[in-house]
């Protein structure tokens, strides 16, 4: 399907840039010359199931993610940051035969493992990691046409902009990557991940960028880089992966005044929900009655759709590639109901018992972040013999701040806006937060 | 670690807590209980054990070494960390905290009257 729509670029606009991959732009006409080269290469190989190394920061992953959506059978994606050793034994774990990377207009093979007798798939299909926090990663299974269901397609896009605030291995960096990609606009993806702000803030400036995805850890990390008299020509932010206060979508409105501020609510098991455009956080209460969306015992359920994975690959396969269904699936995100809108309070599993009372760690990282001085938080529970938990705050300090006085107002603050069982206990100050692989926040760690 | 260092980590952590949670300490007395004579609501016990344990690098209470219900005062929390750190304990009271009782008694006396 892709090798299709880039073959369309390629006639189109062949001089014009596709991407801009680790500082390197690359044409359309260039990009599928090596895709051409790639499908040839890897038509030799016999593999039904392979992994493939991809971080899109070289013009050779970008091919071989394209040309992988030419090859029957399933391409499992994954980032370098999974090291050799891990990704062969993840390549058993899923019952793949090759591990392909792609470099110097090559397609490398990193590692190959042999089954009896391969079992011939029907149709192509694009497999994600989850992030996994605990335990093994599961691996989604898509077909293109499901993970690209979210896409609009419109003329306006093309030649328009991107900054990839994701890696593209995520189930959100394929969104971005598709939308961009399928519309003929130009897809920035920045040279490190993690990202370093101050290359990602240039990226801004020096390519014009016009559209922004990212998570909202990402953008407050962008908001407090960008130097207060520097130009941003963004039209566009798409918020995911992470719950949006309305503190962040009013200080990127004041910061950015040209900017529409969207936030998307998306899961890589259900695909892209709701994409929520009127600048306030939470979702209007009238799409509880699209259907698809309902609230049991105030979480969030949610039905599978055309847009969802078609099951997880590995062990349970068979049970889980069932067509949609009409039963709900609970979210684990857990929320209520104020005026009109359906307002996100936290995920099931975060919330935290301190002595016998239900906290909500994102509540309180929201009212901390009121605080003047605090650039950024982290709120969780630290298991205690007495309370069962205490509520741990780490807080990221602005650069000037005197901790000592920080957590002062903090307290303060916090003691004036919140019961006494959600005023944190503990504090600690870093100068970093701990990220998850997609760039939200880590708590616990 | 000797006794007067215990002794001495165990009163900062109780003063930081304090602090943290606007407590007003006049004075502090081995023998005064972390409860009813420093005011010490539960939470502040519990966030008291947390300070106690990232002070002393071992935890007590979760480990089984001893039970919270069954320390109530300064110098039971010093005989503790003086047995787990030291395998031993001084029953002696600390050197320079066992003057007059007046603030304890007036403290209980406003919580009864409270």
């Amino acid at each position: 399907m892709l090798v299709a729509i880039l073959e369309k670029h390629a006639k189109r606009m062949p001089d014009e840039i596709g991407f801009i991959a680790g500082g390197v732009e690359v044409t359309w006409l260039s990009l599928h010359r090596k895709v051409k080269l790639f499908c040839d290469q890897l038509s030799r190989r016999r593999a039904s199931r392979r992994i493939l190394y991809v971080d899109g920061r070289t013009s050779d992953d970008l091919a071989l993610l394209i040309a992988s959506s030419s090859l029957p059978g399933e391409s499992i994606l994954v980032s370098s940051f999974h090291s050799e050793s891990r990704t062969k034994e993840l390549l058993s774990e899923f019952d793949g035969e090759d591990l392909l990377a792609a470099e110097n207009d090559r397609i490398k093979v990193v590692g190959e493992r042999k089954k009896p007798s391969p079992t011939p798939s029907a149709g192509t299909y694009v497999c994600l990691l989850t992030s996994g926090t605990t335990g093994s990663p599961k691996c989604v299974k898509y077909d293109w046409e499901r993970i690209s269901g979210a896409v609009s397609e419109n003329s306006k896009y093309v030649g328009r902009r991107w900054l990839m605030g994701y890696h593209i291995t995520n189930f959100a960096g394929i969104q971005v990557f598709l939308q961009c990609f399928v519309n003929g606009g130009c897809l920035v993806i920045p040279d490190q991940w993690p990202p370093s702000w101050a290359n990602d803030v240039e990226a801004l400036s020096k390519y014009q960028i016009q559209y922004l995805n990212c998570t909202a850890t990402y953008m407050r990390k962008i908001l407090f880089s960008l130097a207060d008299d520097m130009e941003i020509p963004l039209k566009s932010i798409t918020l995911g992966g992470e719950m949006v206060d309305q503190v962040l979508i009013d200080s990127l409105k004041r910061r950015l005044p040209a900017a529409k501020v969207n936030h998307i609510y998306a899961s890589t098991e259900l695909g892209a929900t709701i994409e929520v455009r009127d600048e306030k956080e939470g979702f209007p209460k009238e799409l509880l009655l699209r259907g698809n969306l309902r609230i049991i015992e105030g979480e969030l359920y949610a039905k599978k759709s055309h847009r969802s994975m078609l099951g997880y690959l590995g062990l349970t396969e068979a049970s889980s590639m069932a067509p949609e269904s009409d039963s709900w699936l609970p979210t684990g995100d857990l929320v209520d109901i104020e005026n009109d809108r359906v307002i996100f309070l936290g995920r099931r599993d975060s919330m935290v018992n301190v002595g016998g009372f239900k906290v909500n760690p994102f509540g309180v990282e929201g009212v901390i972040r009121e605080v003047k001085g605090v650039k950024e938080v982290s709120v969780s529970g630290q298991k205690n013999p007495i309370a069962g938990n205490l509520l741990k705050a780490i807080l990221v300090p602005c650069s000037d701040q005197d901790e000592k006085e920080l957590k002062t107002r903090v307290l303060e603050h916090c003691r004036s806006r919140l019961p006494y069982y959600s005023v944190p206990r503990l504090f600690e100050f870093r100068e970093e937060l701990t990220y998850t692989s997609s760039y939200k926040v880590k708590r616990n760690a | 670690m000797t006794r007067d260092e215990i002794e001495k980590n165990v009163l900062n952590c109780i003063r930081q807590v304090a602090s943290d949670q606007s407590i007003d300490l006049e004075e502090m007395k081995f023998h005064h209980a972390i409860v009813e004579d420093l005011g010490f609501a539960s939470l502040d016990v519990a966030t008291l054990t947390a300070f106690l344990e990232s002070t002393f690098k071992v935890d007590p209470f979760t480990s089984g070494m001893a039970v919270i219900t069954e320390i109530r005062t300064i110098q039971d929390i010093c005989n503790l960390y003086d047995r787990c750190l030291n395998g031993s304990e001084d029953k002696g009271q600390g050197s320079n905290l066992n003057q007059s009782d007046d603030a304890r008694l007036k403290r209980r006396m406003t919580r009864k009257a409270g």
